[in-house]
């Protein structure tokens, strides 16, 4: 079990809360899972939360896995890449900063949203993974989580 | 290199996700919003268009972010598109005209590309284009990803031409069902009632019968009782006296052969007369 | 025809019932022809028959059966209300087996006879009125 349920193991009303959030933002929906795991992985490299880095970047990677090549393709160093489609880049980025930075999201961001393609249901399940990952961040940095075991073993 | 493989990962767990919203798809209007939806994950583009043809019809989708189009019939297509069905020659070129200028903003200092490609599965094949430009970027390396939708959708919409044509074919099936049940109902009736009519007419026939045989019966007996008079006047006519003969027997013989006269007459007329009646009918 | 009588039935009184003259004219010719009956009445109408049934006390009626007042059958319903022992032929034109069966029922009635009657008829008649005198116990046992 990850390290980052047992540092709430001892509150079962409090994990069962964020479990719930977790599940219905992350789980759930109709935005690919994908880019929600992107999403996150790129708002805590940004913040600087190791722990949450780590994990989302594997969970990004090993998914990208499933596609049976020897390679091991870091996916997410290559973001800003214009190949890459740009609903992607703008949800990325865009929910970045709105975990990040969330006062400083103007209308402006949205309509780029919108111009990327998203619709209104859409972008509220994108907007959802900011405060997730202010969520997950900061769980994690209060606890102060190591990263775990099964993590540092898949860079090797 | 790195970077078209990074994204073909990325793409592709949002094609499987594409792929099975779509294979739950009910109808033609859920499948297009499907595409529509889920097509941003996959490229980008700033129009993207696949046109369905087969002998029942064609088909026309549009996509541009902020709708989809569905249209049906030839008239929709355009000449690039009636090109590429018939010579089934892919090509890319820098658009030219005004074809897409209603539907969206072509920016010249932005490069636009236009990309066609024909696809042929047994007796449907289908034309797919892209409207591209700098802003919004194709890519030799997202043929494959395009490849892969025109394949699912091609699939999943001759499925659901199917699925209605099936449920056409036996809504057909059911009104024929019940137009013959109906005229069997219908048949049955007039069946009946024939029955009714050749029952009724027979008892008709059974009474003419009957009534005919007892007339003749009152009149072989109506017949017989001159007749038996006169027997036995002849009977008794060796014991009488002349004077008897002449007086008495000679007048009963005429009275009585009178009335057996008067009684054939009768029966020959109601004969005649039922005779006519007859040839009447 | 020789017939060899009894004097009992040279001396019946006889009644003719039929709604015919000419009927009644054979038969009562028929009758006097073979010696039979002292006297024979004829009636065209049967209800006078039967009024004078009492007063006239014949022992043997000859009785038709399609009579326009009344009819054969009801004049042997009727018959039982006068104080007679007069016996009843059926004299008809009906060959029906119908009334040949009803014949059968009534006491009275000693034979049935079809029209028109002959000597060889007469015969009959009387060979059945002899019989009924002495087999009174007996059913009338007659053919057509």
């Amino acid at each position: 079990m990850l390290n980052w349920f047992k540092c709430q193991g001892n509150n079962a009303t409090l994990l069962a809360g964020n479990w719930a959030k977790l599940k219905s933002t992350l789980m759930e929906g109709e935005v690919p899972h994908i880019l929600k795991q992107l999403i996150l992985f790129n708002t805590s490299r940004e913040r600087g939360c190791k722990y949450c880095t780590e994990a989302h970047g594997i969970f990004a990677n090993s998914m990208s896995q499933m596609i049976r090549t020897n390679e091991y393709f870091k996916v997410t160093e290559n973001l800003d890449s214009p190949l890459i489609p740009e609903s992607y880049r703008s949800a990325i980025r865009i929910v970045t900063k709105a975990a990040l930075y969330p006062e400083q999201i103007t209308d402006e961001d949205f309509q780029k949203l919108y111009d990327a393609g998203f619709d209104e249901q859409e972008v509220q399940e994108l907007m959802a993974q900011a405060d997730l990952a202010n969520m997950l961040n900061t769980i994690a940095h209060l606890s102060g989580i190591k990263i775990d075991s099964e993590f540092l073993e898949a860079h090797e | 290199m790195e970077i078209s493989s990074a994204k073909y990962r990325i793409t592709y767990q949002a094609f499987s996700k594409f792929s099975t919203s779509i294979s739950k798809a009910e109808d033609i209007e859920t499948l297009i919003a499907i595409i529509h939806k889920k097509s941003k994950y996959l490229f980008d583009y700033k129009i993207f268009r696949i046109a369905l043809n087969q002998k029942e019809g064609i088909h026309v989708f549009t996509f541009i972010p902020e709708r989809a189009i569905h249209e049906e019939g030839k008239d929709y297509l355009h000449n690039y598109e009636h090109e590429l069905l018939t010579k089934q020659i892919p090509f890319c070129t820098a658009l030219k005209d005004s074809l897409f200028d209603k539907l969206t903003n072509v920016d010249s200092e932005l490069h636009p590309l236009l990309w066609g490609w024909h696809f042929q599965y047994n007796d449907l094949n289908v034309c797919t284009s892209i409207l591209a430009d700098d802003s919004k970027r194709f890519v030799s390396g997202d043929i494959e990803m395009l490849h892969l939708l025109v394949d699912a959708v091609t699939t999943k919409f001759k499925e659901l031409q199917f699925k209605n044509e099936l449920e056409h074919k036996n809504k057909n099936l059911k009104e024929a069902l019940f137009l013959i049940e109906k005229k069997n109902i219908e048949i049955n009736r007039i069946l009946d009632n024939k029955k009714a009519i050749i029952a009724a007419r027979t008892k008709e026939i059974r009474g003419k019968n009957k009534k005919l045989l007892e007339i003749s019966k009152m009149n072989a007996h109506n017949v017989r009782e001159p007749l038996s008079r006169i027997l036995g006047l002849v009977e008794i006519a060796d014991h009488l006296s002349p004077e008897e003969l002449q007086d008495d027997v000679l007048g009963f013989l005429k009275e009585s052969a009178q009335d057996l006269d008067h009684t054939l007459k009768e029966i020959i007329e109601m004969s005649a007369g039922e005779i006519d009646k007859l040839s009447v009918e | 025809m020789i017939i060899i009588l009894e004097k009992a039935v040279q001396k019946l009184d006889i009644f003719l019932v039929d709604d015919q003259k000419i009927t009644n004219f054979i038969n009562k010719k028929l009758v006097s022809v073979s010696g039979i009956g002292k006297k024979v009445n004829d009636f065209i109408n049967p209800l006078q028959a039967l009024e004078e049934l009492e007063t006239r006390k014949p022992q043997l009626i000859l009785l038709d059966l399609n009579m326009p007042e009344i009819n054969g059958w009801t004049f042997l319903e009727k018959m039982e209300k006068y104080k007679t022992d007069a016996k009843v032929i059926i004299v008809t034109s009906s060959t029906s087996g119908l009334d040949l069966e009803k014949a059968k029922k009534y006491k009275r009635v000693i034979h049935y006879l079809v029209k028109p009657l002959s000597i060889h008829s007469i015969e009959e008649l009387i060979k059945a009125y002899k019989a009924s005198k002495t087999n009174k116990s007996q059913a009338p046992n007659y053919r057509t």
